[in-house]
């Protein structure tokens, strides 16, 4: 079996060396990756993103902000009748006479308190003062309001015993209701009648002074709710203000044309009076500091004809938004706005705390785009690649050339210049900026001044611009993690309007050329 | 663990049923009447007993093949250069004929014996091929082009395992013209033999293999598909051959063989059985979008039933004509299907022996190519006595010298008692 193997051994030695087989070695060779880069449709309804940005049905682009009216109610203290000190002012009983008096509730000097039909009494105190009481035939007084009913729906009806007839007694009005039966006048006056009786009845002699009274309010009366008038009460809405989220590309507000904006208002009335809707809005661009502000022509919101009903009063205000929207803010505010109540023809209506208006409103901007000449427009976000360590040192060790084919099909119908750039940076100002930056860790490679003609979406136009990079340009892939990919159009001056579907079509591939290394290149 | 109890089985197995001998070697597979005694177990059992002694043995003789499509030594030379340029790389590619096919295989016999009319073999086979696609070098040669469509299927890109071991039984050398009836004595002298294998291995088969590849302006597209199946089992074989002597008349003998092996052929696996899918798919990748997940991968193994591997039928004819020390064969092979054992495509072999001195046999011979193979040229010398035979052979593939694409080696010895 030795022997054998021997003769294998030999005879494959002799096969073997018969043969000239060059020693193993790895060579190198060159190779040409060609690698899709992008494929990204800019549409002009792309240019503008955001939450708040649409396309609407017929392919117009807006944007809009939509707010609420909120705060705007009858405040404690809105519904009242200023404190009347003097009342009835003091007087005198006598008997033999009867007593049917009144109590003022309006003040023609208090233009602000309301008038009342009928109210319901949230807070408030009745003074009833005695002086010079004779009490020598225990006299007793009894006071009646023809109008004001405890919670319970009892008439105001009290008696004052002959001890009780002296000094001033108050009454806490709270949860008492003014109400006349039948009568839809405002009350100018409560009606009071005072009875009084004596030891001596039924024979009491007339013409005795029995005492002298004097009925009044020295707080103001505040009401829950009331039906009358209202005089010269406002109601403020808070402020109220919204971001609008839409990524406008650079300098996008030099291009937008406003189509017709328009703020609708829903506002809802829960009271018994129309009101005078007046407010300013106020819009902000953050990224330029413009700001606006516009006063809304004043309207009229109708009140409600029942109470516990609301009603809805649409408005829409366009003149002057234009002037607002036309900054394409990302701020907008509802500010001052107010509600006037109003009497017309002394109408009478009615209100109660906590109730007031509410609603909401949208601020609604169709927009198309003219691009106007000189005018950089830049999509809002950057291409950004990720360059692992393995392929950086790739293309620092054996790339012999790169460069890059963008195949443009532009549906626009307007031509562009086209400036692409490529840095280390996502500082757009670096990037884009037209000063060379003075940090040696700024890498920015640009190409500048391609154009590409106008299309149509049905017949779009093609170009397809190659571009090579130089050994320094490669060090931008070899040396940084990450690089960013930025374009800007400078489209033609004219007037066309570019819809939503009209887009711009970019196509990128790179080509590389790598040295693969072989044994001879290695180290 | 049953993937461990399956590369145990593939290693250790030993397998298999040469289905040659590493005696044919020298004569590039022309060899079913040259054989006899313990190679007529694999050749044609009719030529069991086809020797001048009473009985044969052998003990691990071997063969070891190893070649592929495209690679000659010529052609590797070149390579290695410290550069390869356009043109280098453009003959690497021509070399290949849509995919660079590498088949390897070692075959032994364990044992054997064989005397008068019976023989006993224990023999192993280890066949392993793989095809891979030419796109794929093409890929890494020259880089991608852009908008091509890069196709690939299992015609080109392929692998196969097959470990077998094999116990046989043959009863041969009984003549045929004893069950004829004597209106047929005109019939030259005819002997008839067959054989049992018995078998165990273990085989794995690539089912599917679907991609794709595209970079262009819709991205980078990738969806590759693979699924292999695999298992252990046991299986059986016969083979049925006769041989006759055309022409006996000294110093010339024409003799003919014919044998239809793999009857009833096959292996049923049921040890290990698993299949393995692969899937890999990305879509529209673009550069500047990396940092997302552009890719999703699939890896799944999973138990799979028994299966059976058939063991497609071959017909051989094989021709061998004597004239004093110098014989000359002509063979004809056949598979009925293509299957881990060989192409369906006619195998065609000649083969010329010259004994020099009565007893130092020098060999040759020559395989035509076909579609499964490159030609093969083969050429081998030995010792020939009475009781001990002993050789060597070797095989060239597609070409010689240089040019060749590779290379077989083995070496047998026999003893006669």
């Amino acid at each position: 079996m030795k022997r054998i193997v021997f003769m294998i051994i030999i005879a494959s030695l002799l096969i073997i060396t018969a043969c000239d087989i060059k020693k193993p070695v790895i060579p190198s060779w060159d190779v040409n990756f060609k690698v899709p880069l992008m494929n990204k449709n800019y549409y002009a309804g792309d240019l503008v993103d955001g939450t708040n940005f649409g396309v609407d049905d017929e392919s117009l682009m807006f944007f809009y902000t939509e707010g609420e009216i909120q705060g705007a109610i009858v405040e404690e203290g809105d519904l009242k009748i200023s404190a009347n000190e003097e009342g009835t002012g003091f007087i005198p009983i006598i008997t033999g006479n009867d007593y049917d008096i009144f109590l003022p509730l309006k003040d023609p000097d208090e233009e602000n308190d309301v008038d009342v039909v009928t109210a319901q009494i949230r807070d408030g105190f009745l003074s009833i003062e005695f002086e010079d009481t004779d009490l020598s035939n225990n006299p007793t007084i009894t006071i009646i309001f023809a109008e004001l009913f405890d919670p319970n729906g009892q008439q105001f009806n009290y008696t004052f015993s002959s001890s009780q007839l002296n000094g001033t007694h108050d009454f806490s009005l709270a949860g008492y209701v003014i109400e006349q039966e039948g009568g839809e006048q405002v009350l100018d006056n409560l009606a009071i009648n005072i009875l009084y009786e004596t030891d001596l009845d039924p024979n009491t002699p007339d013409d005795m002074l029995l005492t002298n009274v004097k009925i009044s309010y020295n707080q103001p009366l505040y009401f829950y709710e009331i039906r009358g008038l209202v005089n010269n009460l406002s109601i403020y809405a808070e402020n109220f203000f919204t971001e609008i989220e839409v990524d406008y590309p650079d300098n996008i507000e030099n291009a937008i044309h406003l189509n017709s904006p328009e703020v609708k208002f829903d506002i809802w009335s829960q009271l018994g009076f129309d009101a005078k809707f007046t407010a300013k809005l106020k819009a902000v661009n953050t990224r330029s500091g413009e700001e606006r502000i516009v006063e809304l022509d004043p309207r009229i919101i109708n009140g409600i004809d029942s109470p516990g009903d609301s009603t809805l009063t649409k408005l829409v205000f366009q003149n002057s938004i234009e002037t607002l929207m036309e900054i394409a803010p990302d701020y907008f505010e509802l500010v001052d706005a107010l509600f006037t109540l109003l009497n017309p023809e002394n109408s009478v209506g009615f209100a109660s705390e906590g109730l007031g208006y509410f609603g909401e409103y949208i601020a609604s901007v169709p927009f198309d785009i003219s691009f106007t000449a000189d005018e950089a427009i830049r999509p809002i976000e950057l291409i950004d690649i990720a360059i692992s360590k393995s392929n950086r040192d790739q293309i620092k060790d054996n790339a012999k050339s790169v460069s890059f084919v963008v195949k443009f099909k532009n549906e626009f119908t307007a031509g562009a210049a086209v400036n692409l750039y490529l840095a280390n940076t996502d500082d757009k100002e670096i990037l884009y900026g037209d000063l060379i930056s003075n940090d040696p860790r700024v890498q920015r490679i640009t190409f500048e001044d391609n154009f590409v003609y106008s299309g149509a979406q049905d017949e779009p136009y093609y170009a397809e611009l190659d571009f090579s990079l130089s050994d320094d340009d490669l060090k931008l892939f070899s040396e940084n993690e990450t690089i960013y990919f930025g374009m800007e159009f400078f489209f033609e001056e004219g007037n066309t309007l570019m819809h939503s579907y009209d887009k711009i079509n970019i196509v990128s591939n790179l080509d590389i050329k790598l040295r693969i290394n072989g044994d001879g290149e290695e180290e | 663990m049953k993937r461990i109890i399956f590369i145990s089985i593939l290693i250790s197995v030993s397998l298999l049923n040469a289905f040659s001998t590493p005696s044919s070697t020298p004569f590039a597979g022309s060899f079913m009447q040259r054989a006899n005694g313990v190679d007529a177990i694999y050749w044609n059992p009719a030529n069991l007993a086809n020797y001048n002694t009473k009985s044969e043995i052998t003990i691990l003789p071997i063969s070891f093949k190893a070649y592929n499509n495209a690679f000659s030594i010529d052609l590797y030379n070149d390579l290695m250069v410290d550069y390869l340029t356009q043109d280098l790389k453009d003959q690497l590619l021509n070399e290949m004929n849509g995919n660079l096919n590498i088949n390897l295989e070692f075959n032994t016999i364990l044992f054997a014996y064989a005397s008068n009319n019976f023989g006993l073999s224990f023999g192993t086979l280890f066949n392993t091929y793989a095809k891979i696609d030419e796109q794929y070098l093409e890929l890494i040669l020259n880089g991608n082009e852009y908008e091509r469509d890069y196709m690939f299927t299992k015609k080109d890109n392929d692998v196969s395992l097959l470990a077998i071991q094999d116990i046989t039984l043959a009863f041969g050398g009984y003549s045929l013209n004893y069950l004829l009836p004597s209106s047929m004595d005109y019939l030259p002298k005819t002997k008839y033999g067959f054989s049992f294998s018995f078998l165990s291995g273990a085989t794995g088969q690539m089912d599917e293999f679907r991609g794709l590849f595209r970079a262009g302006d819709g991205g980078m597209n990738l969806d590759q598909n693979t699924t292999l199946h695999y298992g252990g089992g046991f299986g059986y074989k016969a083979m049925f051959g006769i041989s006759s002597e055309l022409i006996d008349a000294k110093p010339y003998n024409l003799s003919v063989g014919m044998t239809i092996d793999n009857i009833l052929g096959t292996m049923k696996n049921s040890i290990s059985c698993e299949a393995h899918e692969f899937s890999i798919l990305a879509e529209d990748v673009y550069v500047a979008h990396l940092d997302r997940d552009f890719f999703t991968e699939q890896d799944t193994s999973y138990t799979i039933n028994s299966f059976s591997t058939e063991l497609p039928m071959k017909y051989a004819l094989g021709f061998l004509l004597k004239a004093g020390n110098l014989s000359g064969s002509l063979d004809f092979a056949k598979y009925s299907k293509p299957s881990a054992f060989g192409s369906d495509l006619l195998d065609t072999s000649i083969g010329i022996e010259y004994e020099l001195l009565d007893m130092f046999p020098l060999q040759a011979g020559y395989m035509l190519a076909n579609d499964a193979h490159p030609s093969i040229t083969a050429f081998g010398f030995g010792l020939r006595m009475k009781y001990w035979d002993g050789s060597i052979g070797f095989q060239l593939y597609d070409s010689v010298g240089q040019s060749s694409k590779g290379t077989a080696i083995s070496a047998q010895m026999k003893f006669r008692f």
